[in-house]
C-alpha cells in the first residue's frame, strides 16, 4: 500500500456517509442497486482508477425498469383505450336509441371514467416528480455538510463559511419553489386539460397551456438566478482561501526550523488526498442524484409514451376530444418530467459551485 | 395561499364539469346558445377571481 492510499483509508474511515445512502434506500429502486452501493467503494474505486459500477449491469437494470413500467401502464392504456371505444360507439348511436339524452349521459359518464384514469396516472407522475425532487434535497442537505466540512479542512475555510451558507439557502429556496410552485402549476395544468376535454366545448384548454408555459418560464429564471448567485459568491470567497493557503505554507516551511520543508510538502500531500476525497464526495452525489433521477425519469417517459400511443390510437376510433386531451396530458407530462431533469441538473450545478472552489496550495 | 389555490382549481373543474354534464340537457333552439354563454360567463367569473382577489 502506497503512502497516499494510506492517507486516503485512514481519512475515509473518519467519515460518515450513512446519510447519503440512506437516502438511496427510501428511493423507489431495485434492491440489487440500494444494497451495493457505497460511497466509500466508489471514492476508493475513483482514487484507483477502477469503474465503480459495470456498464452492463446499468443498461440491464435500465432495461427491466423500464419495460416493467411499460408493462404496467399498458394495462391502463388498454382500459382506456375500450372506454373511448364505448363512448364513441354511444354517441355514434344517438339516433338509434330513439332518446339522445340517454346515450349523451352514457357517453358523458364513459368520459369521466376516462378523465379519471387519466387523471391517476398523471397524478402518479407528479407524486412521483415531487419526491424525487424532495429526495434530492435530502440528499443535498445530507451531503453538502460533509463537503463543507472537507473543504474547510483543505484550505477553503472562507469558501466553506460563505458558500454553506449561500447554496444550503439556495437549494432550500429552489427546491421549495420547484415543488411548491412550478410542479403543482403543471398538475393543474394536467387536471384542466381534463376536465376540459368532457364537454363539447373547449373552455379552460388555454388556461391549461398558459400554465404549463408559466412554469417552463418560471423554472428557467430560477435556474439563472440560482446558478448566478452561487457562482458569485464563490468567486468573492477564492481569493481569501488562497491566501489562508500560502501563509500556511509559508509558515511551515520558514518558521519550523530544519524540518519545516518536510512539513510543507506533507500538508500539501495531506490537502491533496483530502481534496481527492472531497471530489470523490461529489461524484459519489452526483451518482446519488443520477440513481434517484432514473427511476422516476423512466416511469414518466413510459407514461408520456402510453399518452402519445393512446392518443393516436383514439384518433380513429372517432373520439377526438379524448385524443386531444391525451395529447395535451403527454405534454403536461412532458414539461413535469422537464422540471424534474432540470431540478436534478441544477442540483448537480450546486454541486459543481461547491466543488470548483479550491485554493491554490 | 395553497388553500386558496386549491379551492379556486375546484371551482373551475366543478364549473366545467357541470357545464359539460348540462349540455348534454339544454333544449334545442336559440335557447341552448343563451344558456351555454350564461355557463361561459360564471366560468369566467370563477377564472378570473384570483385576479380580483388580487386587485383587492
Amino acid at each position: 500500500m502506497t503512502d497516499y492510499e494510506s492517507v486516503f483509508r485512514s481519512q475515509l474511515a473518519e467519515m460518515n456517509f450513512s446519510g447519503m445512502e440512506e437516502i438511496l434506500k427510501a428511493a423507489d429502486l431495485p434492491p440489487e442497486i440500494t444494497q451495493s452501493f457505497s460511497v466509500k467503494e466508489i471514492i476508493l474505486h475513483m482514487i484507483s482508477g477502477d469503474t465503480a459500477v459495470s456498464q452492463e449491469k446499468i443498461f440491464t437494470i435500465i432495461k427491466a425498469l423500464f419495460f416493467g413500467e411499460m408493462k404496467e401502464f399498458a394495462s391502463l392504456a388498454a382500459e382506456l383505450i375500450c372506454i373511448c371505444i364505448i363512448a364513441g360507439l354511444l354517441s355514434s348511436f344517438t339516433a338509434s336509441f330513439g332518446s339522445g339524452t340517454a346515450s349523451g349521459m352514457s357517453s358523458m359518464i364513459c368520459s369521466f371514467t376516462a378523465a379519471g384514469i387519466c387523471l391517476t396516472a398523471f397524478y402518479q407522475v407528479y407524486q412521483l416528480a415531487v419526491e424525487s425532487v424532495s429526495l434530492m434535497t435530502a440528499l443535498m442537505g445530507v451531503s453538502l455538510p460533509v463537503i463543507f466540512a472537507v473543504t474547510a479542512v483543505s484550505g477553503g475555510a472562507a469558501s466553506a463559511a460563505v458558500l454553506s451558507s449561500v447554496i444550503s439557502a439556495a437549494v432550500t429556496a429552489f427546491s421549495s419553489f420547484v415543488r411548491c410552485i412550478l410542479m403543482p402549476a403543471v398538475f393543474v395544468s394536467g387536471i384542466f386539460t381534463v376536465a376540459d376535454s368532457i364537454g363539447r366545448r373547449s373552455y379552460i384548454k388555454k388556461t391549461a397551456a398558459f400554465l404549463r408555459s408559466a412554469a417552463l418560464f418560471g423554472m428557467g429564471g430560477a435556474i439563472t438566478v440560482f446558478t448566478g448567485l452561487s457562482a458569485i459568491q464563490g468567486i468573492m470567497t477564492k481569493s481569501a482561501d488562497d491566501l489562508l493557503m500560502k501563509t500556511a505554507r509559508y509558515s511551515i516551511d520558514n518558521l519550523i526550523p530544519f524540518v519545516g520543508g518536510f512539513a510543507a510538502d506533507s500538508l500539501e500531500m495531506v490537502v491533496t488526498c483530502i481534496r481527492s476525497i472531497r471530489g470523490g464526495i461529489g461524484i459519489a452525489g452526483v451518482i446519488l442524484l443520477i440513481l434517484l433521477l432514473a427511476g422516476p425519469l423512466l416511469k414518466s417517459v413510459c407514461v408520456i409514451l402510453i399518452f402519445r400511443l393512446t392518443s393516436l390510437v383514439l384518433e380513429p376510433a372517432g373520439n377526438g376530444a379524448m385524443s386531444d386531451c391525451m395529447g395535451d396530458l403527454a405534454s403536461a407530462a412532458c414539461v413535469l418530467t422537464a422540471l424534474l431533469f432540470l431540478s436534478s441538473i441544477m442540483f448537480i450545478l450546486f454541486f459543481a459551485c461547491v466543488l470548483r472552489f479550491a485554493p491554490s496550495l | 395561499m395553497i388553500e386558496s389555490v386549491r379551492e379556486w382549481v375546484l371551482s373551475v373543474i366543478i364549473l366545467v364539469a357541470a357545464a359539460a354534464f348540462f349540455e348534454g340537457f339544454f333544449p334545442p333552439g336559440g335557447m341552448d346558445r343563451y344558456l351555454k354563454y350564461i355557463f361561459a360567463l360564471i366560468l369566467l367569473s370563477a377564472v378570473l377571481s384570483p385576479v380580483t382577489l388580487l386587485l383587492t
